[in-house]
């Protein structure tokens, strides 16, 4: 998944959050408000009637005194809030209301507490519906008079700016999703382009073919700092990997010139003729062991180039004829051993650097000759991706899975390296085959899948 | 025959040198770039031998240098270095070959001959050994004028012999000289000794002597004589 669809997933899923709590919050807090707002008037309100009532002696006759938003009911008849409140419906949606009602009593004594401050709902004939209001219930004594008023503020009606809410909130958060892609698209197209040229230079890099690598620039600095980081790495790791290289090459030269220098004096000692017998089975033994480190030596370098990837370029190459070339070459031990080989060989084409196509095939076939048996059998396949090489033998004396690590030799064979399929396991590591071992009909069966 | 040798290793010289003195070569040797250099430069020799890696630069220069000016120079490169790329390099400046460290003494004798043999063919290609004449244009071995019907394996083997007449050439040697890579594979070198039977037996039936020699253990010595 792309940075950019995954920040959009939780921006969206935490704007979706956000909006829904925010909403909430608002519509409670917008609830609370107008409530507050209510009680104010309310207060206000009940403060002038009751200065009104204090100055004249009287209730107001007059509506116009509290605005054109109330409406003022005078009554007489005994107290019943349920009877006021039903005669209350010529109100318009959205007014205010102030009923009083003249009492023969005190209007305290009616009700316990000095004031109530209660909702409640009124029913509006228009809307044919109850509307919620916020009711002030006060007793007023003056002198003789009593009244028991009541003070109406509409509130908000709930659904109604539940609605408002959700559709303003659902209006902002889509225009804001949107924004963001289009941000988002705009961004990946201009602030990240240096971020995916980087990727790219990053995953055409090939160690073995190049140097360090120049990553281009870029204005914003988390990106330079990357390029740094990055230019910095690939430099250390071509050096490294360059230094490297010239260490198995010197390691080369360093081991072989006083190899050179041990099996020529060998050699010479061999020419000389004054030696014992004794002393002549010693220098042999010398310089059959200067031989196998000698071996060893290009085995081990072998191996190692190999693991560098100094062997990158591939040519085609025609495997069935190099096979064909390969027995021919190893004829002489066939015949020595009298084995009876069998080939079975499609022309294939593979791409392959040719050193390491020539090793492949001088060490399998190499290993089928070494580990055969007197006058056993030899079988070389080649199919489309399939090559097969099989040879007669004893089981084997170690566990299959161990027969491609390095130094494994089989019982009675002291003189090999125990390198040869190793660097064969190797050679197909680097060129993607896969290999495999079984042991069938007394057959060993090497298989790589081309 | 004179040969200039190229070598910075005191102790590798002095058993190049030894080996190629018993055959009779005049050897004369350089031990770092500028004088290597130098020698290469003022007297002819038959054929030079060069390490690419010396104190004070690198051999291919040496090689560059020479053939600019004596394009005919026969030059034989011993490298440690095991590089294709080496080895291109150097034959395509006009090195006639590539012999990678270590090598056998008898290997190294018997490129020497063939380079230096490649170079003054002028008339008779023949190579004479007692009774035995190897035309090498034809590759034709003869006994007292009669063919052998050699493998080519046998025939590789006795211009072995006959470069390295009178030494000690172990199995070693033999196997590297004519199977080469394939040598590293080879848990023993008990084929050759089919190689060298038959070589023998078909020289005898021609009426020549047995010059093949065997040394114990190690190897064989071909023998004038």
């Amino acid at each position: 998944m792309k940075l950019l669809t995954r920040t959009n997933i939780y921006f969206t899923l935490i704007a979706f959050v956000v909006f829904a709590v925010g909403g909430m919050v608002f519509y409670y807090e917008l609830g609370r408000t107008t409530k507050n707002d209510a009680e104010e008037k309310l207060n206000n309100e009940r403060d002038k009637l009751i200065g009104y009532v204090r100055t004249h002696k009287n209730i107001p006759q007059n509506f116009i005194y509290f605005g054109d938003t109330v409406c003022f009911t005078k009554y007489s008849q005994p107290w019943s809030l349920n009877g006021a409140l039903q005669k209350s419906v010529k109100t318009l949606p959205g007014d205010s209301k102030i009923e009083a009602y003249r009492l023969e009593t005190p209007g305290c004594t009616v009700c316990e507490s000095e004031q109530l401050l209660k909702d409640t709902a009124l029913y509006i004939t228009t809307e044919k519906d109850y509307e919620p209001y916020r009711m002030l219930e006060f007793g007023l004594d003056e002198d003789t008079l009593h009244y028991r008023v009541l003070i109406l503020k509409p509130l908000i009606e709930s659904d109604e700016l539940a609605d408002a809410l959700v559709s303003t909130i659902a209006i902002i958060a889509v225009v804001l999703l949107v924004a963001l892609l289009l941000t988002n698209l705009l961004i990946s197209k201009t602030v990240w382009r240096p971020f995916y040229k980087m990727l790219y230079k990053l995953e055409a890099f090939d160690l073995t073919k190049e140097g360090p690598v120049e990553f281009g620039n870029s204005s914003i600095k988390e990106f330079q700092e990357l390029r740094n980081v990055l230019e910095m790495m690939t430099r250390k790791i071509s050096s490294d990997y360059r230094s490297l290289k010239e260490f198995t090459e010197n390691a080369s030269h360093e081991l072989q010139t006083p190899l050179s220098i041990i099996q020529s004096k060998v050699e010479l000692l061999i020419q000389s003729e004054n030696l014992s017998a004794v002393q002549m089975a010693e220098v042999q033994a010398v310089y059959e062991a200067t031989g196998r480190l000698s071996r060893l030596n290009k085995a081990l370098l072998l191996l190692a180039k190999i693991e560098n990837r100094q062997f990158a370029e591939t040519k085609e190459i025609l495997l069935d004829e190099l096979i064909e070339n390969k027995v021919e070459n190893f004829s002489d031990m066939i015949a020595h051993k009298h084995l009876n080989v069998v080939k079975e060989l499609e022309p294939i084409t593979i791409n392959m650097h040719p050193s390491l196509a020539d090793i492949l095939l001088s060490n399998l076939i190499g290993n089928a000759i070494k580990h055969n048996i007197e006058g056993g059998t030899l079988k070389i396949e080649l199919t489309t991706n399939k090559l097969t090489i099989s040879n007669s033998g004893k089981p084997l004396s170690m566990p299959p899975e161990e027969l491609f690590q390095r130094f494994r030799k089989a019982d009675g064979a002291s003189e090999s390296l125990g390198l040869g399929l190793a660097i064969v396991k190797e050679i197909c590591n680097v060129n993607g085959y896969s290999i495999n071992y079984f042991y069938v009909n007394n057959l060993h069966i090497i298989s790589v899948a081309l | 025959m004179k040969v200039l040798l190229i070598e910075d290793e005191k102790s590798l010289a002095d058993s190049i040198e030894s080996y190629l003195k018993q055959e009779g070569y005049i050897c004369e040797v350089a031990s770092d770039f500028n004088s290597a250099d130098e020698k290469a430069k003022l007297s002819d020799y038959d054929c030079v031998l060069l390490d690419i890696t010396l104190p004070g630069g690198n051999g291919l220069d040496i090689l560059n240098n020479l053939k600019k000016q004596k394009p005919d120079a026969a030059v034989i490169i011993i490298s440690a270095r095991n590089s294709l790329d080496d080895k291109i390099k150097g034959l395509e400046i006009g090195a006639d070959d590539y012999l990678t460290k270590p090598f056998h003494l008898p290997e190294l004798n018997a490129r020497l001959k063939s380079v230096v043999r490649r170079r003054n063919f002028s008339g008779s290609n023949e190579l004479v050994f007692d009774e035995i004449k190897v035309d090498l244009s034809e590759m034709v071995a003869r006994v007292k004028g009669e063919p052998l019907i050699l493998t080519k394996k046998e025939y590789e083997l006795l211009l072995f012999f006959i470069a390295n007449t009178n030494h000690v050439v172990t199995k070693e040697s033999i196997a590297g000289h004519l199977w080469e890579k394939e040598t590293d594979m080879a848990d023993s070198f008990d084929f050759i000794y089919s190689h060298i039977k038959n070589l023998r037996k078909k020289i005898m039936e021609k009426g020549g002597v047995d010059y093949i020699h065997t040394v114990y253990g190690i190897g064989y010595k071909f023998v004038k004589k």
